[in-house]
């Protein structure tokens, strides 16, 4: 029984590669045919660059490289893996074994070492060393794997989200990114919409090619037709040189048009002939010049409203939107609001050099209870903002919440509650709600909401779940003074209790919402 | 009385270089007794095989038999360096032996060290052995081990030639300019060993009077 588990693993770890680097013609000959007479497949290089050149490209499991070695010595071999994190297991053969050289190559992560000259004992250690040596590769490989697979669960690109609608969008982009079909990516300002079209193109046949964005709404109408389609020399007063535009530098990649509904008619009329003959005409030029494109456009207008109102051509749209991708605001995720603000914290807090554990209950509670009109874009402000004005280890609610946002002033105006929750669940939202407009402050929720202050209390230790644990007027950062997220990185009580109303709000286009006004 | 003192000084001197120049060429001794060590060991195991051809094995036999070769002359090197020179010296000799062991200590710079040495006739040296030893051994080792990296050494020419008076040793080297290290020169000079600093474009060459 344990011989028959043994034996894929040992049929592996044949299979693994072993590079040994020796500018030592004699040796790595010798060496190899031990290696390959033990069932090894081995590569040999003959200094510490083509060392590196190779694990590069290819996969190794483990490396032999001699410590002492033209262009890369093996010390710099190590180092070089572990900052380009290059998977693989190092032992260092040397002919120097000093304590030094053998400490500093197991600091710079060497698997082991082994002393020159290779005698018939040393080299049954170094038999015995491999299997080791792969079994560890294999491990990690297979943590790398799990840590990926973890990582796409969270992350696509350079998109972060793992609701629902977020993994919807990412089925969507790996569906049509290889396609050379247009896509129109709606959604409100801020959702992501440019990361998105660059999603898109790096997961396409095109991402060797040029990847070229440009907002239509930002230029005017002329600088935008110019840098569309270019001009040639003296096609208008000041034209001294021919440019091309960005449909001929982004020939072979993707062109990204950002706020495409705000292009003027007759510039919507010259793109529509390009997309259609993947021609393109200067400015004051003559001659059609074909390009090899890939159009993404992005809008966050109503553009039913847009062709109704005669602002954007029917037919345009149509080119455009052969495929259709919705970002959800970030309120329509509320349960992605953890992931991005950790991660924006650890992010800003990194660059500004400071030590920031976390956000303090209060301030999860402004986190998931906000609206964010501004979506992704103010939530990454917002944090930025509040890690550079932050004096302590924790973000409280003062740091996070713009001032024009304090006292209760802008709070979110609605509370969805889905269809089938109970009225003890719609009142706890509220009453979360309402806690978290005031910062936290239990007699001002109770005033707000016409109940007592102990029936909030009351509401919130049930919410918390902790028998006695009336949060504070200052919000809840926990004894030790830390942010009261826990080992695992999940959010306060509120803040999940929150996530759980919000798990059960149906996804968009889904069953009906009640919306109720909060009262004030 | 002074003259004893300045051929203590030089063999003192000397015997700091050898250790230099054995440090930096143990690793090549390492790596021949290695690649003995290694093919012997493929011999060896594929010996055991009764199916195994002739031919599997003879690569191997014949690359240990070149790697003893390399370690023996290298240990024939330093062991003829550790002993006292026959007087009058013969300046080849001690180039080659020199060359010989500063090669081994070149390769993990990536050089190597090459001798040239026009006519049969003798050069003898009446200088003393420690003194040539040291002339020469300075400057060749400085110019392989020097630490100027943008200026990377691939080869370096050693060349032995004759006058009436002198045998010359020239020492050139693409990339880096061979000059007699400061630390050497004073007892040197006193020994009786000639040089001049080498104007630009010219290669670094020694005067030792002959016999």
């Amino acid at each position: 029984m344990t011989e028959r588990a043994a034996q894929p693993t040992r049929d592996m770890m044949k299979h693994a590669k072993i590079l040994i680097a020796d500018d030592e013609a004699a040796i790595t000959t010798g060496l190899s045919a031990i290696l390959e007479d033990a069932g090894f497949v081995v590569d040999v290089v003959a200094d510490g660059q083509k060392a590196l050149d190779k694990l590069i490209g290819e996969r190794y499991g483990v490396v032999l490289a001699d410590l002492k070695m033209p262009k890369l010595d093996g010390l710099t071999l190590l180092r070089e893996l572990q900052q380009r994190e290059i998977p693989t297991e190092c032992i260092i053969i040397t002919g120097q074994a000093t304590v030094d050289s053998a400490v500093q190559a197991m600091q710079q992560g060497a698997y082991d070492y082994i002393e020159k000259p290779l005698n018939a004992e040393k080299l049954n250690r170094l038999k015995a060393l491999i299997p080791k040596a792969l079994d560890k590769f294999q491990v990690q490989q297979k943590n790398r794997e799990l840590a990926s697979k973890l990582e796409g669960l969270t992350h696509y690109g350079e998109l972060t989200g793992q609701s629902e609608s977020m993994r919807s969008v990412y089925q969507v982009i790996d569906a049509v990114a290889p396609s050379t079909a247009s896509v129109l990516i709606l959604g409100e300002s801020g959702t992501g919409k440019e990361l998105v079209a660059r999603a898109l193109h790096t997961k396409s046949d095109r991402a060797k090619g040029p990847f070229f964005a440009l907002n239509c709404a930002a230029l005017p109408k002329e600088i935008l037709e110019n840098e569309l389609f270019g001009h040639e020399k003296g096609a208008f007063t000041g034209s001294t040189n021919e440019k091309p535009g960005a449909f001929e530098m982004s020939s072979g990649g993707t062109i990204f048009l950002d706020e495409m509904a705000e292009m003027s008619p007759d510039i919507q009329v010259k793109l529509l002939r390009a997309i259609e003959t993947r021609q393109v005409r200067r400015l004051g030029g003559k001659k059609e010049i074909n390009v090899d494109i890939r159009i993404l456009a992005a809008t966050n207008k109503n553009l039913q409203k847009a062709i109704a109102d005669g602002e954007l051509r029917e037919d345009l749209y149509y080119r455009l939107a052969v495929v259709e991708i919705e970002l959800p605001a970030l309120r329509e995720r509320a349960q992605d609001i953890q992931l991005l603000a950790n991660e924006f914290l650890s992010r800003f807090a990194q660059q500004n050099g400071k030590s920031i554990t976390g956000f303090d209950d209060a301030a999860w509670s402004w986190l998931m209870s906000y609206h964010w009109p501004g979506n992704v874009r103010e939530l990454k402000n917002a944090v930025e903002r509040a890690v550079i004005m932050s004096r302590g280890t924790v973000i409280g609610p003062n740091d996070i919440i713009p001032r024009h946002l304090r006292s209760g002033g802008e709070m979110p105006a609605a509370l969805t509650i889905p269809v089938g929750a109970t009225a003890a669940e719609a009142r706890q939202q509220l009453v979360l709600r309402t806690f978290a407009s005031t910062s936290g402050d239990a007699v001002r929720t109770a005033k707000v909401l016409g109940l007592s202050e102990q029936e909030v209390r009351t509401e919130m230790m049930h919410l918390l779940r902790v028998p006695g644990a009336v949060p504070s007027k200052e919000g809840g950062t926990s004894k030790d003074g830390r942010a009261s997220k826990d080992g695992n990185g999940t959010a306060p009580e509120p803040a999940r209790a929150a996530r759980r109303a919000e798990a059960a709000t149906p996804a968009r286009g889904g069953a009906k919402k009640t919306t109720t006004k909060k009262g004030r | 009385m002074a003259r004893q003192s300045a051929a203590d000084e030089v063999s003192g001197l000397w015997l700091a270089t050898l250790e230099r120049a054995i440090g930096r060429a143990s690793h090549d001794v390492k790596d021949a007794l290695n690649g003995v060590s290694v093919n012997l060991e493929v011999v060896r195991s594929r010996a055991h095989r009764p199916e195994t051809p002739a031919s599997a094995v003879a690569q191997f036999a014949d690359a240990a038999g070149q790697q003893l070769v390399r370690f023996t002359t290298l240990i024939d090197t330093v062991l003829a360096l550790g002993r006292a020179e026959r007087e009058p010296v013969d300046v080849g000799l001690v180039l080659w032996r020199l060359a010989t062991l500063c090669s081994a200590s070149a390769t993990s710079a990536d050089a190597s060290v090459e001798v040239r040495q026009g006519g049969d006739e003798s050069a003898l040296t009446r200088l003393p052995g420690a003194a040539v030893r040291l002339a020469i051994a300075g400057p060749l080792l400085d110019v392989i081990a020097g630490t100027d990296r943008q200026h990377p050494v691939s080869t370096v020419t050693c060349e032995l030639g004759l006058d009436a008076t002198s045998v010359r040793v020239t020492i050139a080297a693409d990339g880096r300019r061979a000059a007699m290290p400061d630390g050497l020169a004073g007892a040197l000079r006193a020994a009786g060993v000639q040089w001049a600093d080498p104007a630009r474009d010219e290669h670094f060459s020694l005067a030792f009077p002959r016999a």
